[in-house]
């Protein structure tokens, strides 16, 4: 029974996910270890249905089909089909059987690093948290805090406890990048990927790293959830999500948020200390964040429509401290990516110049090539503005005051430079034509982290 | 209102047709029905692919006139969309995922072509889709070409049974026109019936189309025509 138990415990699975064959399933059905759900909630006093699975409840995505399975005119789900059809003679399935059980381990983290001593105070946060059963913890962390080994000690205590993990991020290259890593930390523990193109998405484990939006397929499954980047896309703009991640925790669940930019919302409760907050404002190199500077640019927006970067750009580019780093440089929309590549690669041709968006079918090889240092200078959407690691770049800022560079996105594009232990201090500029709340604000909160780690330092000294 | 294929919300531009029909209002936003493109003439006199050559008719209905059996089994064929990538997309939406609505999409376009390509079918004239097996029907909960047959202001006839459910897809031509007849007629033809038109999602090959039409003019229906969302 501890087979199903581990495989389908926490899980809402259409029938067709189950892969039991009839007699099995109808046995544990009557042996009422799996229960049928309804495919859409219905809220009381309110005649709006809700996808269960989804939660979706706006109307142009609950479709309407006369249905020849069942011979009824009855609704699906239109949002959450990419990932099979919800539809109301098409239920849900949970297990209603024993729990999970897995293994007991006396020392299941394997990883032999160090942490340094910042890491190893929110380590120690994380692990009180998990030991306390806290509700949530708020993990402040900045770009190149190192994030990934200051929670291997909280999981740790969490499998040694017997419980169930799961960490989420929004983009499936950060669960491919996670994979191995938890792997070599966490050997003997199960660990499952899950992301849209990963295949074993019917893969259950103790530890799971997933895409926000394979949760779709869990109801109370996990005592720990860490959400990685809360406050990106499409976490943030999509309100199911929180819906689909609060359901796939059990009820005295710890939430662990790791952010290096909470919204609004966070926020205010970080600080009037509704949610319980550690930050960690230095990088694992030990060297401040670059401040961004600004650079007002008066002729900006006649440059950009004759497809050319500002003569300031060029005095900054000419001048700049260590000349041997590569440049990215964030435009705002496609459109402008596209557009200046070309008169950039004539302005420096003995470089490689290329443009990634993403709509760009070759994305992902540009950026590894970037990585690799075959490209000199990439210009970019927003795309690139989190997630990414370059050891050694300076970073421009074109038409900062644009929409899309809001305070979160302008710390975490601030946050590509100085990355690398050897080169720890790029150059971060915003070239604009009038400064912006989201300016200001994103230099606000980098010099208060470097203010805060100063502090923390003096401590420790 | 939102367009059903990208989800970006529409702001309709009220005319009077669809002031007085609303129904008329589309559910595809500009974008994507630019993307949706339309066959236009000329064509292939036999199949409806567009074509722009001397001949009048294509290479692949040249092959199918010189078989005797199948010479003229249909008169022709038309099709309202090229089956380009983005249609491929959406018809892989539509019936594979299942998501049913999308047939508001193309529903003016189908109606309105079939409307020029069919001015004035003899009375009386029946619409027969193109069934899927009963396993599969059960799957996917609808059948694509009835739907498309719903669209239209004939009588549809489902006097077609699939038995078999072998995957089409995974076959070239020459196997597909060698295989035996997946359908059998499960009830007579009304009598009175001189018009047959063949409704399918797409023409491909036209062996599915000729294999329907093989027993609609066994049961003594004369003049048989098909017609689909793409091809
Ligand atoms: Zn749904
Ligand atoms: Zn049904």
């Amino acid at each position: 029974m501890n087979k199903y138990a581990n495989r389908y415990d926490g899980r809402l699975l259409l029938r067709s996910e189950i892969s039991l064959d009839e007699i099995t399933f109808l046995q544990l059905r009557n042996e009422k270890k799996f229960q049928r759900l309804s495919a859409f909630i219905q809220k009381r006093y309110s005649s709006q249905l809700q996808c269960r699975r989804c939660g979706n409840n706006k109307k142009h995505l609950l479709g309407i089909i006369p249905c020849q399975a069942c011979k009824q005119t009855h609704h699906y789900c239109r949002n959450c089909i990419e990932m099979g059809r919800v539809m109301t003679c098409e239920p849900l399935y949970i297990w209603t059987g024993p729990p999970a059980k897995w293994p007991s381990q006396a020392d299941p983290c394997q990883w032999s690093g160090e942490l340094t001593h910042v890491q190893q105070r929110a380590a120690e946060r994380i692990v009180q948290a998990i030991q306390a059963k806290e509700k949530e913890l708020l993990i402040w962390a900045v770009c190149g805090a190192g994030k990934t080994e200051m929670l291997f000690a909280g999981i740790a205590h969490a499998i040694q406890a017997g419980k169930r993990v799961c960490l989420a991020t929004p983009r499936a290259d950060v669960v491919r990048e996670l994979y191995p890593r938890f792997q070599q930390a966490f050997p003997n523990t199960t660990l499952v990927a899950l992301h849209g193109g990963s295949g074993n998405n019917h893969d259950t484990a103790q530890l799971t790293i997933t895409t926000t939006h394979q949760l779709l397929r869990y109801q109370q499954a996990f005592d720990i959830m860490i959400i990685d980047e809360i406050d990106a896309f499409p976490f943030h703009a999509d309100q199911r999500l929180p819906f689909v991640t609060n359901r796939s925790v059990k009820k005295n669940a710890t939430m662990l948020y790791l952010t290096a930019t909470p919204r609004k919302n966070l926020k205010k409760r970080s600080n009037k200390g509704e949610l319980a907050t550690i930050f960690v404002p230095v990088r694992y190199h030990g060297q401040p964040l670059p401040v961004p500077r600004l650079k007002m640019t008066a002729q900006l927006a006649r440059s950009l429509t004759r497809a050319k970067l500002p003569t300031i750009f060029w005095g900054w580019y000419h001048q700049r401290s260590n000349p041997n780093r590569q440049v990215l440089i964030f435009v705002p929309t496609i459109a402008q990516a596209n557009h200046l590549t070309e008169p950039l690669q004539k302005n420096l041709p003995q470089q490689t110049v290329t443009s990634v968006h993403a709509n760009d079918p070759d994305r992902t090889e540009k950026v590894q090539q970037f990585r690799n240092k075959q490209i000199d200078t990439l210009l970019t959407t927003t795309i690139l503005e989190r997630g990414v690691t370059f050891p050694s770049v300076d970073v421009a800022v074109i038409d900062a005051g644009h929409d899309v560079f809001d305070e979160a996105a302008l710390v975490q594009i601030a946050g590509r430079a100085g990355r690398s232990p050897n080169d720890p201090t790029g150059e971060v500029i915003f070239f604009h034509q009038g400064k912006t709340e989201a300016m200001l604000a994103a230099i606000r909160v980098i010099k208060q982290m470097n203010k805060k780690a100063c502090v923390i330092n003096r401590e420790k000294s | 209102m939102h367009c059903l294929s990208c989800n970006q919300i529409i702001v309709p531009e009220i005319t009077w047709s669809n002031f007085i029909l609303p129904d008329r209002l589309s559910n595809c936003c500009s974008t994507c029905s630019e993307k949706m493109s339309l066959i236009h003439d000329p064509t292939c006199s036999i199949c409806g692919r567009e074509q722009h050559s001397a001949q009048k008719i294509c290479s692949d209905c040249s092959r199918w006139q010189a078989n005797h059996r199948m010479k003229n089994l249909i008169l022709y064929n038309r099709s309202v969309y090229h089956y380009d990538d983005f249609i491929k997309s959406i018809v892989a939406r539509w019936k594979y995922r299942g998501d049913y609505q999308l047939y508001q999409l193309f529903t003016i376009n189908f109606q309105e072509k079939f409307k020029q390509y069919f001015p004035k079918p003899p009375k009386p004239t029946y619409l027969v889709p193109i069934p899927l097996s009963s396993e599969r029907l059960k799957h996917r909960a609808f059948n694509q070409a009835e739907a498309l047959a719903q669209l239209l202001p004939y009588p549809s006839l489902n006097i077609l049974t699939r038995t078999e459910g072998e995957k089409q897809s995974k076959k070239n031509r020459k196997q597909r026109i060698m295989m035996k007849n997946p359908f059998t007629l499960n009830r007579e033809l009304p009598a009175e019936a001189k018009s047959v038109i063949l409704i399918d999602d797409i023409y491909t090959t036209g062996t599915t189309l000729r294999h329907a039409a093989t027993l609609i003019q066994q049961a003594g229906c004369e003049q048989i025509c098909s017609y689909t969302l793409a091809r």
